[in-house]
């Protein structure tokens, strides 16, 4: 009985221990697969962690390399930066040509001719020109010439200052009017480099320290200012690229303009029938709309109120509209900006085939040929002799073949549209 | 109290006294204000323009926008050009700004409020000036539409 009992006792005991031994083991066993699979992942942790700082790392080193880049190609594409928004009276007397280099005094308002350019060619052939012999006494300029001109794509200081003689030659002999003088306030607007020159007509370029586009701003303001009412308009020749800074100008000036009207006589258009009009109209519409619309969650006084207040700014930017015609005329040749302020009575000169069809290489492309009032010029293709008379008159070769140069295309044509320019009244 | 609220609390400023109506935000933090609006240009009708207002999810800001045209799935350069070179002056985009919505093609004005909070008064203030902006908005965009044939302005809605 007890053998039995001690041979049953150590049966249950023999299963209890390979009971708890087989807990032990797959314990042990799960502990290990545990152990493994977080070995293996803290492994392909680690790998994935340096490929990341890998990863990491090139990009810093690639960032750097592409900044450095940058930089270089920065410092190398503003060479001419200290050019950038420099003016100059460039006038054509008796067949002489003289240039003065230009200060605008702030205070005054007024510019001063600070020194003299040598002679023509001005430094032609080099990219700057050469220095200027400055004067003893700065000289007070005024009246300025009613001509003005901004340069456009890829062009050095240098070229510019050529455009502007040309532009002048071209007033002297175009122009009964100017008595044996054509003059010109010229304006240079810094070249980076032809490439991005050009992408600079596609893309945004400008920063916030955009001075030739203040200049034209102040140009504009100094016109529209002015209470001699037998001066001309201010004719503004614009090539390529400075359509784009002129527009620009266009806008700020008149957007300034309109609210000046609007604040000196809000009656004049918050009480118009057009603006009282327009109150009514969306008052009712408005009542409509939440009558049988659920959502509606504008009362009609607030609709009234935006479309009365719409209808007056518009018409206060008519009025400025109006006042910047009489005063200031754009003239653009080339011109690389395809949406043109609406509100602008500009004249676009650029060369085209017999159709009418844009040739010039940066209109076609980026500017515009349907607002305003097209200029065409003969692509000279027709005559022999009329591509000899398209020879350039500062000697360069006559066709690059974008039909954009200024002094060879332009000056003429931009010559005779400020010569036939009348007074304002 | 979060930004939700607080344009909720806007949005009922809009009304302006009327004691029926009114939008409210749903569940993804949307509403669309329907707006009485002069005729433009040469149309004769009034329209009603539509002006989303988003809340983000992250209740940290807040979008006021309205469509202004149709454009092509790649607009051309000197298009988007035009629009970047305006939005660098304020005045051009009467202190707006435009985005692409490319997955409809559709080019629109919009605000991006970011300021923590905005008691109602200021959202009824801000929702009438954006749009006032519209209003001229689509007068410009109406502008480059008749020079690029890509650009289709917004067919008027009632």
């Amino acid at each position: 009985m007890a053998k039995g009992l001690l041979s049953k006792l150590s049966e249950v005991l023999q299963s209890a221990y390979e009971a708890v031994a087989n807990v032990f083991s797959g314990a042990k066993a799960e502990a290990v697969s545990v152990a493994c699979g977080a070995k293996e992942m803290l492994e392909e942790t680690v790998d994935a962690a340096h490929d990341v700082a890998v990863e990491i790392k090139d990009g810093v080193v690639s960032a750097a390399r592409n900044v450095d880049a940058a930089r270089r190609e920065y410092v190398y594409t503003r060479q001419f930066r200290q050019y950038d928004g420099k003016r100059y009276l460039v006038c054509t007397c008796n067949g002489k040509t003289s240039a003065e280099e230009l200060r605008f005094d702030e205070a005054a308002g007024e510019y001063y001719a600070i020194g003299r350019l040598p002679d023509p060619p001005f430094g032609r052939g080099d990219e700057v020109p050469a220095p200027i012999k400055p004067y003893h006494q700065e000289k007070i300029r005024k009246p300025l010439p009613g001509l003005t001109h901004l340069n456009g794509i890829d062009v050095t200081p240098a070229q510019g200052i050529q455009s502007a003689r040309v532009l002048s030659g071209a007033v002297r002999d175009g122009c009964p009017q100017e008595d044996g003088c054509g003059c010109v306030l010229y304006t240079y607007s810094e070249t980076q480099g032809s490439a991005k020159d050009f992408s600079d007509c596609l893309g945004a370029k400008m920063g916030l320290d955009d001075r030739v586009t203040k200049i034209q701003e102040r140009d504009m303001r100094q016109a529209i200012e002015s209470s001699d009412p037998t001066r001309r308009p201010l004719v503004i020749s614009a090539h390529s690229r400075g359509s784009i800074h002129t527009d620009n100008a266009w806008k700020n000036v008149r957007d300034d303009l309109a609210d000046k009207y609007y604040k000196q006589n809000p009656d004049k258009y918050d009480n118009s029938p057009e603006a009282i009009q327009a109150e009514k109209d969306a008052i009712a519409a408005q009542q409509a709309a939440n009558a049988t619309n659920p959502d509606a969650a504008v009362s009609p006084a607030m609709a009234g109120r935006v479309a009365r207040r719409q209808k007056a700014k518009d018409m206060a930017e008519r009025d400025a509209n109006k006042t910047m015609n009489e005063n200031v005329h754009v003239v653009t040749s080339g011109n690389a900006i395809r949406f043109p302020d609406p509100g602008q009575d500009v004249t676009n000169i650029y060369v085209a085939d017999d159709k009418g069809k844009a040739k010039d290489s940066v209109t076609s492309l980026t500017g515009n040929t349907t607002h305003g009032q097209p200029v065409y010029v003969d692509d000279g293709t027709k005559s022999q002799a009329e591509k000899v008379a398209r020879e350039d008159p500062i000697g360069d070769k006559y066709d690059d073949g974008n039909y954009h140069r200024f002094t060879q295309w332009y000056a003429k044509p931009v010559a005779a549209q400020y010569c036939n320019k009348k007074p304002k009244k | 109290m979060s930004l939700r609220t607080d344009v909720t609390e806007g949005l009922k400023q809009l009304r302006d006294g009327a004691r029926r109506g009114g939008v409210a935000l749903d569940g993804e933090g949307r509403c669309s204000v329907p707006l009485a609006a002069p005729a433009l240009g040469d149309g004769k009708e009034p329209m009603v323009l539509t002006i989303d207002v988003q809340v983000a999810s992250t209740d940290e800001h807040f979008t006021i926008s309205s469509l202004l045209a149709g454009v092509p799935a790649e607009p051309a350069a000197p298009f988007l050009f035009a629009l970047l070179n305006r939005q660098f002056y304020a005045n051009q985009t009467d202190g707006m700004s435009y985005a692409l919505n490319a997955e409809r093609n559709t080019l629109l004005l919009v605000y991006h409020w970011v300021l923590p909070r905005i008691s109602p008064e200021q959202f009824a203030s801000l929702f009438e000036e954006f749009a006032l902006a519209v209003l001229r908005q689509l007068g410009e965009i109406a502008g480059l539409s008749r020079l690029d044939p890509g650009v289709k302005a917004i067919p008027r809605r009632r």
